[in-house]
Formats: structure tokens, sequence, C-alpha cells
């Protein structure tokens, strides 16, 4: 129901009822007011007349009373009038008939009344009021008398008049003032009413221009305005509403926006609620998964079936997200592709969280790529290994056979030969060296055999590896706290042996001073190699950790394969290699051996 | 009030009273001829005496000497053989004792010499149409009370009477000296009469009397029918009377009647009479509406 018809509805019967109660009241005024004022008449005009008319009431008769009451009821428009004695009796009649009968004694109260007055034994039209007005006898008091008594004389009384009056003129005149009063109250109700109607139009206005906005608004009209013309609260209110306008029209923009971006995704990306079931789907979720069907209510376990009690689902009610999970999706076409998952819950304003949004993005060509680079990767070992291995029979050949003509020949070679021989021996001890350092290097992507590593015991196994060298060197090697790690030992000892190996052969005239120490960082272990060595220039940081990568000429020895080979070493675990240096001041290098147990 | 059977006389007499005045003009000419043998007397020259005599000159057809009694001795011609008297006055003067009177608008008057030389136009109407037009509109009339003057009601009651008794009506007869006898005969009457009607005489009429019986119709629930329809207006539930215009036409005939020498009875009652009802009384007193008139 319209405000304006409760309105009315509520009106209208305050109205009535208010009404109802003001003509009765009204009514019950007139009533006794006319009552009053015809009784209050009557008495005057019959008191008027008493004192014009020669009746002598004190010796009643009827043939000189009746011209009397006549002229009485003719004046009064009375309907009848009667003089009665002290006692009630009846003396003169206008109905002779009622001569002799009495004044019954319930209205001896206000028949004796010597003020007079009047009752209505029965109202309704065909009732008659009693009008009783009191006939003393005329004061003869001389002068004198009257000096002696003063005023307060009581006056003799010879009877009563009473006056009928008919009430039909009275009631009439009631109806007529109740028909009035009814008309004037109709007319004032109508006004009200009228003005309700109209004003509630008026006061409504505002509350149907926001209906028609809030349906423009739902026919995708924006931009939709309602003029503020007042300051009271419908003015605020419709100022809150374009506020909300402008900023679902924002809204709707963003949204619109994020809604082209999310469906020109090449990813899936599904928002899941806290029942599991898809609430919305990006163009990519509804044809990787739908199958030429609505996915808003199905599972999302239906096309992510391990991960109904998978671990990804597990990290992110722990912590909230989960990034590049990797998992195995049933397509709506049914074939199993893998896929990595991002979801991180979505919260209301309030923080409650209300779903999750899951980006599913399909890895089968990655995963290809890499099956296929692991494979030539495989390859490219097994070449290098069966290279660097085939390679150095022969040279070892060379060599042997190099050494036995240096030895037979020896004394008849001139110097020039010799000096040819030893060139020929050193090529083949570098490239044997080479060969060596390029069968670790492919040896390392080789299967690890993981184990307990006691890093201490793996620099000590070095130290006496490196024994000469440091020794002749001079240099001093100190340690830190080392850890124990699970790694390959040999990759652990490798690493330290080739940056150990480095510090001591790039000394700076010094004796070298190496500290070798281990600290936990957030992702796993960090060694330190410090020394106090020549330093490395900046420029070279690139070419330091390359394959064949040498800083430096012939005079010193090295292949230019163990910082790659560090690097190497250090990636296959996760981890990175760096170095800190100043050209003459020392070097500082730093590995990370990640995911290590706490 | 609703007039049955005849015009208003007043009314009719102004609508003819342009060609009537050349009659007036009757009393200030001579007498000539044979209407020297009649002559009219009006107690007063104006008034309902004035009417009557216009519609009787009217019947007559011919002029009449004439004479307004209240301003002048009327002077006769010696041959004089009949006058028309109006008034009560009029019938009283001392006519020449040849002349035959006809009188009428005197319903007081009794004449002092019976004999056949006075006939009187009765202001009462025919004994037999009144209780016809009363039970006619009273139809459960059964007693009727009639005042009347004592001693002069004449032989009417018993007219009256007789004509009532074949329509089931019983006439109760009430004499009064004088009108301050009505309460106390309308307290004797009590419950015995269904109406009560009270005979034009100018002995029991005045205000007073006339509001008694009104008020004790009114107050009673009994019907009182007028002497007139005059008087009923004053407070009556109707009237049956005859019309002063009757009067007059009837006393032009008696007139004429007189001339040819013809007897005439000493009470001639008008052929038809006027019924007033006063409906207006009989609602405000709550009576009965009074039927049709027949």
């Amino acid at each position: 129901m319209k405000i304006r018809a409760k309105l009315l509805l509520f009106l209208v019967p305050l109205l009535l009822l208010s009404g109802v109660v003001i003509n009765y009241l009204t009514g019950r005024a007139v009533c006794n007011t006319l009552h009053g004022e015809t009784a209050a008449a009557a008495a005057a005009g019959a008191r008027r007349l008493l004192e014009a008319a020669a009746v002598d009431f004190s010796a009643p008769r009827e043939d000189k009373l009746l011209p009397f009451l006549y002229s009485l009821v003719g004046d009064l428009n009375a309907s009848n009038a009667c003089f009665a004695d002290k006692d009630g009796n009846i003396l003169a009649h206008t109905d002779v008939a009622r001569k002799g009968k009495k004044i019954p004694e319930a209205h001896a109260a206000k028949f004796l009344s010597a003020a007079g007055g009047y009752e209505i034994p029965v109202h309704g039209e065909a009732g008659l009021m009693r009008v009783y007005v009191p006939v003393n006898a005329p004061k003869s008091e001389s002068p004198e008398e009257l000096a002696l008594l003063g005023a307060g004389t009581e006056a003799k009384r010879l009877g009563t008049l009473v006056i009928y009056i008919q009430l039909r003129g009275l009631i009439e005149t009631e109806r007529y003032i109740a028909r009035k009063t009814t008309t004037i109250l109709a007319a004032v109700y109508s006004a009200i009413l009228l003005a309700a109607f109209f004003i509630s139009g008026a006061a409504l206005r505002p509350i149907r221009r926001l209906i028609a906005g809030t349906e423009r608004i739902r026919l995708g009209d924006y931009e939709t305005m309602i003029p503020v013309a007042s300051r009271d609260e419908f003015g605020d209110l419709a100022r809150s509403f374009n506020s909300m306008t402008r900023t679902l029209s924002g809204t709707i923009v963003s949204k619109n926006y994020l809604d082209a971006i999310l469906d020109n995704m090449l990813d899936v990306l599904v928002v899941v609620g806290l029942d599991g079931r898809i609430q919305k789907g990006n163009r990519a979720a509804l044809a990787a998964l739908g199958g030429g069907s609505a996915l808003e209510g199905r599972m999302i376990t239906d096309f992510l079936p391990g991960e109904e009690e998978g671990s990804g689902r597990a990290r992110v009610q722990s912590d909230g997200e989960v990034r590049d999970h990797e998992a195995v999706m049933i397509t709506g076409a049914g074939a199993r592709v893998p896929v990595l998952i991002s979801a991180s819950r979505i919260t209301d304003p309030d923080g409650k969280i209300t779903g999750t949004v899951v980006s599913i993005r399909d890895i089968t060509s990655i995963k290809k790529y890499e099956a296929e680079l692991a494979r030539s990767n495989e390859d490219l070992q097994r070449f290098a290994f069966v290279a660097s291995h085939d390679l150095q029979e022969p040279l070892k050949t060379i060599s042997n056979y190099v050494q036995m003509l240096e030895a037979k020949y020896r004394s008849v070679m001139g110097p020039e030969s010799e000096k040819h021989v030893d060139f020929i021996t050193g090529a083949v001890g570098r490239m044997r060296s080479l060969i060596r350092g390029l069968l670790d290097y492919s040896k390392i992507n080789s299967s690890l055999h993981l184990e307990e590593v006691d890093s201490r015991e793996a620099l000590d196994y070095v130290l006496g590896v490196l024994g000469d060298s440091i020794s002749s060197s001079g240099a001093v090697i100190e340690r830190g706290d080392l850890p124990v790690l699970r790694a390959d030992r040999c990759h652990i000892e490798s690493l330290l042996q080739n940056l150990i190996s480095n510090a001591i052969k790039f000394r700076n005239g010094a004796a070298p001073r190496i500290r070798v120490s281990a600290e936990k960082g957030k992702s796993g272990w960090i060694f330190e190699v410090r020394d106090n060595g020549a330093g490395i220039e900046n420029a070279y940081s690139a070419k330091l950790f390359k394959l064949f990568g040498r800083l430096h000429g012939k005079g010193v020895e090295g292949a230019g394969i163990g910082l790659a080979s560090c690097k190497k070493i250090v990636e296959h675990y996760g981890g990175k290699i760096w170095f800190e240096s100043e050209p003459g001041k020392g070097s500082s290098f730093f590995f990370s051996i990640p995911g290590q147990p706490g | 009030m609703q007039k049955i059977n005849k015009e208003n006389p007043i009314s009719r007499g102004r609508r003819a009273a342009l060609p009537l005045l050349v009659l007036a003009l009757l009393f200030c000419a001579p007498a000539c001829g044979r209407a020297q043998e009649a002559a009219a007397v009006l107690s007063k020259g104006s008034g309902l005496y004035f009417e009557t005599f216009l519609a009787f000159q009217k019947s007559l057809g011919r002029p009449i000497a004439s004479f307004d009694l209240s301003k002048e001795k009327p002077k006769f011609a010696p041959d004089l053989k009949a006058v028309a008297a109006f008034g009560s006055m009029a019938a009283a003067f001392d006519y020449p004792g040849q002349a035959k009177v006809i009188y009428l608008l005197a319903p007081g008057y009794a004449p002092k010499r019976a004999g056949g030389r006075f006939t009187g136009i009765s202001a009462l109407p025919e004994p037999g149409q009144a209780v016809a037009a009363y039970k006619g509109l009273q139809p459960a009339l059964k007693r009727l009370a009639v005042f009347f003057k004592t001693p002069s009601g004449g032989t009417y009651p018993a007219e009256l009477a007789a004509a009532a008794k074949p329509l089931g009506v019983q006439i109760l007869p009430i004499g009064l000296d004088g009108p301050l006898e009505f309460p106390g005969k309308l307290r004797d009457l009590g419950g015995k009469a269904d109406a009560f009607w009270l005979l034009p005489e100018p002995a029991l009429i005045n205000k007073t009397s006339l509001q008694v019986l009104a008020e004790f119709a009114c107050s009673n629930k009994i019907p009182f029918y007028a002497p007139s329809g005059g008087l009923s207006e004053l407070g009556a539930a109707a009237s049956f009377a005859p019309t002063f215009t009757e009067a007059g036409i009837a006393a032009a005939a008696a007139l004429d009647a007189a001339l040819a020498g013809k007897p005439l009875p000493e009470t001639i009652y008008v052929p038809h009479s006027e019924l007033t009802i006063n409906r207006t009384f009989s609602a405000k007193c709550g009576l009965p509406p009074p039927g049709e008139a027949r």
C-alpha cells in the first residue's frame, strides 16, 4: 500500500472519530444552552406578562386566569400553561380538562423553588419542557416598613405558573445546528484530507524521484542524479543517493574494467565460496572447466580432485594463501592437465572470510619444455662425460710418448727442441686439467646422494687436500660456526675447495688469511669464505661465474671452471652464490644452501 | 385551510368589484318603479354585509333601494312589501307593518314577534348536510356534542338530532348561558363525545372561549368543528357553514317570492354550505387527518 493511502487511511478514522466526538459535545452544549435560554426567555416573558396582567392571583378564578394563560401561551409560543397553588393543585389550565389535578410530587423541588427553573421529563420531539415561574404576592410594604424590615423580606408565595413548551422547535434548532456543525466539520475535514493528499504528494515527490532514479540505475543509467531541493531529511536522502550513485558509477566502471581484464586472462580464475562451490569464474574458467555448462554452484574439487585433502588447500587455510602450487586439473572435457595454483582468501570489509579466489595456470607446455630441456641437459652431460673421459686416454698416450721421446732424445735435442717439448708437455697437462674440470662439471647434474654432512668435517678434508698449497703459501685458515647440512658431501667439499684454493691462488703478496664461516638465514645456511687477497674489480662480476671465465693470464693456473662449478652446485640446491670485493683488500664469497632443517 | 364547494366569496367579490361599483351607486340613487316595493337594509355598509348584499343584488338582477343603518335611518316607500335585512341590527329595525322581513347574517337574532312576517336565512347549515359533512370528515363519528346558546337554540338541535339518527350519529346538545361555562361543560363532557361543534352563537364566541375549545380539542384529541370557515382558522379541525354568497342568493330568492305573494317559512337553509378543513390544526394537535370531503 502506498504511503499516501496509508496516511489517508490513518487520517480518515481519526477525523471521523474526532468529528463524532466534536458533534456529540457540540450537540450537548447546544442542547443545554438552548434549553437554558428557552427556559430563561419563557420565564422572563411570563414575569413581564405577570407584571402587566391585572389578574388577582391571591383569589384565583379560572375564568380570570384563562385569558392570561392563553395570552401567555400565545406570546411565548408555548404548548400549554397552568397556574397551580402552593400545594400543586392546578387552579387553571389552558387545557381546561386538567383543572383540579395536581402537579406530581416528583416535580416539587423545581416547582416550589423560589428562583423557578425548568425540567424536561422526556427529551424528544413529543416531549415538553416545563418552565416553573413563581408567582408571589406583590409587596405592599410602606416606606416605613421597608425602612424597618429592609428589602430582604420574603415575598408571599401565591403559586406557580407552569409553562409547557414543546421541544420540537428546540430539537429542530438543535438538528439544524448539528447539521451546520456537521457540514462545517465535513468541509474542514475534507479540506484537511485534501491538504493531506496534496501535501503528502508534494512531500513524497523526492521519494518518487528517488524511485525513478533507482529504476534508471537498475536499467544501467549510472549517471542519474536527483535534484536536491530541500535541506530536510529528503534533501539528505537525495544527497546520499547522489553520492551513492557516484560511488556506484565508479564501482561499476571498475567492475567492468576488472571483468574485462579477468575475462581476457589466459589463466583460469574462479571464486570459491566457503562451502567449496564455485561462485564465479572468468571466461577462461568457463572454457576450461565449463564444458558447455555453467560453473556456478559446482564444487571446485570436481576439477581439482587432488586438492580435496591436498596441501594447497591446507596452506590456504593456514597461511591464507598459496603461490604456484603444482597440481593436476581435470578439464571440462575430462583431460588431466598439470597446473600451478595460486589462491588467497577473500574477506569482506569486516575482515570476515567470504571465500577464496583461485588462479589456475595450465603448465602443460612448460612441463613439456622442461622435459625436453632435461633430456637435452642429460644428453649434453653424457656427451661431456663421454668426451672428457674418452679424450683423457689419447691425451694420456700423447703425454706418455712425449715423455718417452724426451727421455730418449734429451741428449740429442738442442735447447730449442727441449723448449718445444716443454710446450707440448705443458699443453697436455693443461688440457688434462681442463678435461678433468669439465668432467667434474658434467658430473654435478648427476643424481644427488643426500646425507648428513658436517661442514666442519668437509672443511677438514679440504684443508687436507690443499695442505701443500696452504703450507707453501703460508696461508692461515680460520673457521667460524659451521653447520651440519643435508647435502651431497662431494658438493660441499667441492664448494669449499674451489673457494679456498682461489683465495690461496689469488693472494696479494702477503700470506693469505682465510676465514670460513656460516650463518643461518631466512632461506637456509649462508656460507662465507673471506680472504685478504688481491680482490676483484666489480666490472668482472658478470664474467666471474661463467664457464671458462678467467680473469687472469696463463701465469695463473686454472681452467675457469671452478666458480662455474660452484654456481652450478649452489643452484642445484636452489641457492645463490655471490661475492663482495674491493681490489687490494680482499674478497668475500657467499653461497646459500636453502631448505635445510632447523 | 381548504375550502370545499364554493370559491372564496371575498375573492370573487374583488374580481367583480368594478362592475358592481355601479350597483353601489344605487345607495345614493333614488328608487324607482317596482324597486320601491322592496328594500335592503344593511347593519353596516361595508364588510361582510356589503359583500353579501352584492351577491344578493346580483342574484336579484335589478336595482333595489338599500340603506346603511349605521349612517342613516331608512325612509321606505309607503307601498313597501318586502325588505332584506343584513345583520341583527337591520333585522331588529322597526319596519312598516305590511312589509315582509327577510333577515340574514343574524345568527343570534330571534324575532320578538313570531308569525309569518319574518323569515330568516339561517346561518346554520342544513342539518342533514352538516351531519353528513362531519361524518364524511370523521367516519368514526358516533357522538357529536353541539354547543348552543340557551334558550336561543331554537329547533335546530332537534332537527339536527333527527337528521343525524339515520347516519348513526348521536347529537349531544349542550346549552350554555355564556362563554364562562365552557370549561366546566368541557370537563363534564369528558370522554362522552367524539367531536364537538359550536354553533354560530355570537354570545358564546369570544377569544377566550375559542381558545378554551381549541386547546381542549388539541389536548384531548377530540376534533372541534367551528361555527364558520373564518373561525376554523383560529383553531378548529373544520367547519361546515353557509357562505355569505349563498345566503345572499337565498335572500334574493326569498325576496322575489315574498313580492310574488308566496308564503315563506320562518327559516330557510341555504342549499349549499362550504366545508373548510384546517389540516394544520389537526396535524399540530395530532388529530387524525380529516377525511376527504364528500
